[in-house]
């Protein structure tokens, strides 16, 4: 089982829930926690991993043999970057734009472009509480983050329960952070800035065919248009959390509420119980609608 | 003689936009201030790289001059690998910018005079104004 904790807006809580899940599974499952807020992560604030290894990650840049080249400009026009600039005796490269797709070095009629490593960041594995604990970390004022989220993926155990925390918005960063995930828990708050986010990142989940709950947090305060919209569009609330002090003072502290309370270790076991049923039953619909469009 | 100009649309009395990759258009006048040619900036609408393009582009129209605001740092390396000459402070009319340059009252760069994305933003924060050095 792979879930995605996604949420449109930024600080509704996708890191706290994801770790108290995970905490809460890791006495009965093996399970991997994969931080794919490579601009940001935190988890580990949380969860304090010995980390084991560190390995670098990078993008392949093309480099020019200057000697080959013809400056016809075939590499320019495949470019969907502007990451070259071709004039009659010279060629640019603009490294930063690149998005190392290889487009440039695969049609270059010369073979003047070999593809050159370029480091963007680094994955970074270790252990938390008996949780397989991954996360990247995108060197300052790099954009290109999701083939980082790629490599912090690649370290991903389909024999466990993986748990990916995912960056906030609907941009490539979060698709790239939940594709391929057979459920996404959105995590949101019962305020108009909430639910304007949660209805885009419903649109994108739509988009990419992955079934979707929602998880209200500081659910007593704000408004009832979450719960309203999600009636409407037919996506489960799993959980509500309330706005509590206990909950602030401990997450203050960077200290995941399960390590404290059997009571909240249960909420979220009732949670995870909630998310595999639900997920189940989008699978079952989905093996429906497969079988009625076979005919 | 080619000189680009940065504007917001076709013909001599449009007004001039500031930006460089992201201006909507371009006119191309000969030293006598005649229209040559126009054309819409084809990377107006660029998720990346406009700066980068919008050089290719008028380095490829055969340019030999260019009249702009402001230019960032791409769109300067890749338009100083052809020897164009770039002039910044423009401003009014495509008309207006082309007496200004007639005029001298343009700065002649080489380094650019707003950080990157400049242009994304629609103004404002960028350090403006030109370093001019002369001597083209």
């Amino acid at each position: 089982m792979i879930l995605a904790i996604a949420s449109g807006k930024g600080g509704t809580g996708k890191t706290t829930v994801a770790v108290n899940l995970a905490l809460a599974l890791e006495e009965n499952e093996e399970v991997q926690y994969i931080d794919c807020d490579v601009e940001e992560p935190n988890a580990h604030i949380f969860l304090k991993p010995d980390f084991g290894s560190t390995e670098m990650a990078s993008i392949p840049n093309p480099e020019v043999d200057e000697n080959k080249c013809t400056y016809c400009g075939k590499c320019k026009e495949v470019c969907s970057f502007n990451a070259i600039a071709v004039f009659k005796d010279n060629i640019l490269v603009f490294s930063e734009l690149c998005h190392g797709c290889g487009s440039c070095a695969y049609f270059c009629p010369e073979k003047a472009i070999t593809e050159v490593p370029r480091d963007i960041g680094i994955v970074e594995k270790g252990v938390a509480h008996g949780i397989d604990f991954i996360h990247g970390l995108l060197n300052p004022g790099e954009a290109m983050s999701p083939p980082l989220i790629d490599a912090v993926k690649g370290e991903m155990d389909s024999q466990k329960v993986i748990i990916i925390d995912a960056p906030p918005g609907t941009s490539c960063p979060v698709v790239t952070s939940v594709k391929g995930a057979d459920f996404c828990l959105l995590v949101t708050e019962p305020t108009p800035f909430g639910l304007n986010d949660l209805s885009l990142a419903v649109q994108m989940l739509r988009k990419l065919d992955i079934p979707a709950g929602v998880l209200i947090n500081r659910a007593d305060i704000g408004d009832k248009r979450v719960e309203d919209f999600c009636r409407r569009e037919g996506v489960p609330v799993l959980m509500h959390i309330p706005f509590d002090e206990e909950l602030a003072k401990l997450y203050a502290k960077g200290e995941p509420v399960v390590l404290h309370s059997s009571i909240w270790r249960d909420r979220f076991r009732g949670l995870w119980t909630k998310i595999t049923a639900a997920s189940d039953a989008a699978a079952g619909k989905e093996t429906e609608r497969k079988e009625v469009d076979a005919g | 003689m080619k000189i680009a100009i940065c504007s917001e649309g076709p013909g001599l009395d449009s007004a001039v936009d500031r930006r460089f990759g992201r201006c909507p258009h371009y006119v191309f006048v000969n030293s006598e201030g005649k229209i040559i040619e126009e054309a819409a900036n084809p990377s107006v609408g660029a998720s990346g790289g406009a700066g980068v393009q919008a050089a290719q582009f008028i380095i490829d129209q055969g340019a030999d001059v260019l009249l702009t605001g402001n230019v960032g740092p791409k769109a300067l390396a890749a338009l100083s690998t052809s020897g164009i000459k770039i002039y910044t402070g423009i401003s009014g009319s495509v008309a207006d910018s082309f007496s200004q340059y007639q005029q001298e009252k343009l700065t002649p760069i080489t380094d650019s005079t707003v950080p990157q994305h400049f242009g994304m933003r629609g103004g404002g924060g960028g350090r403006g104004g030109g370093r001019g050095r002369g001597g083209f």
